[in-house]
């Protein structure tokens, strides 16, 4: 008999983003003001790419018809990617500006606060740099967690029902009966801000990566303005009734909780410290 | 209609594609390293084999750890940030214990169990005094300014 833990001690959590989306791409602003950005962020990560961004369509579907590059290459990049490793030479965090997206990664995540402060940091003064939010506005937010849980014991006797709540209405009934091989994805729109709703996105999936049997859990919340907001002092302070980034961001972590209180089992619950 | 200016990249495990009504796309990449480690796995695995290996004396007058020594060791992994810390190396002593151990460049811990539900520890760092500990619950795992010690070293 075995038993699924955190896959870092006390940590499932492997990745959490938080994203800004805007209207269209950022890549003009990025060539101009690249330099600027760099300076502003680059004491804060060990190291920064230029990102040169290429677009493949693979398949003969007709709404995807194949298409390899054209024209010539750009000549100025089209993100910045900030990387801040450890010791071991892996990677902690990612700040990253590309396409229509400014978005925040950490891999050592140890608390929400701490989270979301250093994204909140580097957001408004990337944002403040590249002076573009008055033309392209933001549209939506994004906050992604990805937790993962690895199997102790013998593979075969693996079920989800170790790690996840018997009748819990976040998956298909189908895969407590699967083994230790099976995946669910799921999508639904919920209250998040007053009545306005954001869409949760919900895909977990039991497999064997590298030897190790174990879940992923990956939970995004996806908030679309209710209007596109071309202020950073209104992004970050809030107006028209909505509130700041910040207490979006909260409610957007606190959907998470609910989803993982709703999702796993109280000892699981009890590990990962959301007990209660 | 796919548009590239609405991909919201991951840090490299998926990409989601963000539509406007809101919809996604997922397209996987090979697991990144945080799909592939397993410090927790590896820990157990280990306090498992020296439970085989080490179940009888080993050694003339030596006491092997007890169940409850290798269980305590569990309980204490699951209290350690193993995305900030590095695993530590485990051994088993004569005397019953079960030894978890850090060191790097200017700092060491070590730190044991003998299966009574509590751990007793030993730490140092570089221009620091060094810091003793004894009776610790298992369930209160190292302090935060132990785990800095070990952080990102």
């Amino acid at each position: 008999m075995g038993t699924y833990v955190p896959f870092a001690g006390k940590n499932a959590i492997a990745e959490m983003s938080i994203g800004i989306i805007f209207q269209s791409a950022l890549d003009s602003s990025i060539g101009e003001k690249f330099t600027v950005v760099r300076d502003e962020l680059v004491a804060d990560f060990s190291k920064f790419e230029p990102i040169q961004q290429f677009v493949f369509n693979f398949g003969g579907s007709p709404q995807f018809p194949p298409m390899l590059p054209s024209g010539p290459v750009p000549q100025n990049p089209s993100g910045i990617a900030f990387t801040k490793t450890r010791g071991d030479g892996n990677i902690a965090r990612i700040f990253r500006i590309l396409n229509n997206s400014i978005s925040f990664h950490i891999m050592e995540y140890t608390s929400w606060s701490e989270a979301k402060s250093l994204a909140l940091d580097y957001t408004n003064r990337s944002l403040t740099k590249l002076a573009t939010i008055d033309k392209n506005p933001a549209t939506a937010l994004i906050v992604r967690y990805l937790d993962r849980f690895t199997f102790d014991g013998d593979p075969n006797t693996a079920n989800a029902k170790m790690l996840l709540r018997p009748g819990t209405d976040l998956v298909a009934a189908r895969i407590f009966e699967s083994g230790s091989q099976w995946h669910c994805n799921s999508g639904w729109y919920q209250a998040l801000v007053n009545q306005e709703v954001a869409l949760n996105n919900l895909n977990l999936a039991s497999a064997l990566i590298q030897n190790v049997f174990g879940v992923v859990i990956e939970h995004t919340n996806l908030y679309t303005l209710p209007k596109p907001c071309n202020s950073l002092v209104e992004l970050t302070h809030g107006a028209d009734g909505r509130p700041s980034l910040e207490e979006i961001l909260d409610l957007q972590h606190k959907v998470n909780v609910g989803v993982l209180r709703k999702l796993l089992i109280p000892d699981i619950l009890k590990t990962i410290g959301l007990e209660g | 209609m796919y548009r590239p200016e609405h991909i919201f990249p991951t840090q490299g495990y998926s990409y989601v594609f963000v539509e406007q009504p809101t919809s996604e796309i997922r397209m996987n990449f090979p697991a990144p390293a945080f799909l592939t480690e397993a410090p927790t796995k590896d820990l157990f695995d280990r306090l498992t084999h020296l439970s085989v290996k080490y179940h009888t004396p080993f050694l003339p007058d030596s006491i092997p750890p007890s169940d409850a020594a290798f269980e305590d060791a569990r309980k204490f992994v699951l209290t350690l940030p193993l995305t900030k810390i590095r695993n530590p190396s485990i051994h088993v002593a004569a005397d019953g214990e079960v030894n978890f151990q850090w060191s790097g460049p200017d700092f060491k811990i070590d730190l044991g169990f003998y299966g009574n539900g509590k751990f007793s520890f030993y730490a140092a760092k570089a221009n620091r005094a060094p810091v003793i500990g004894d009776e610790v619950p298992v369930s209160v795992g190292l302090s935060e300014d132990l785990i800095g010690f070990a952080a990102n070293y």
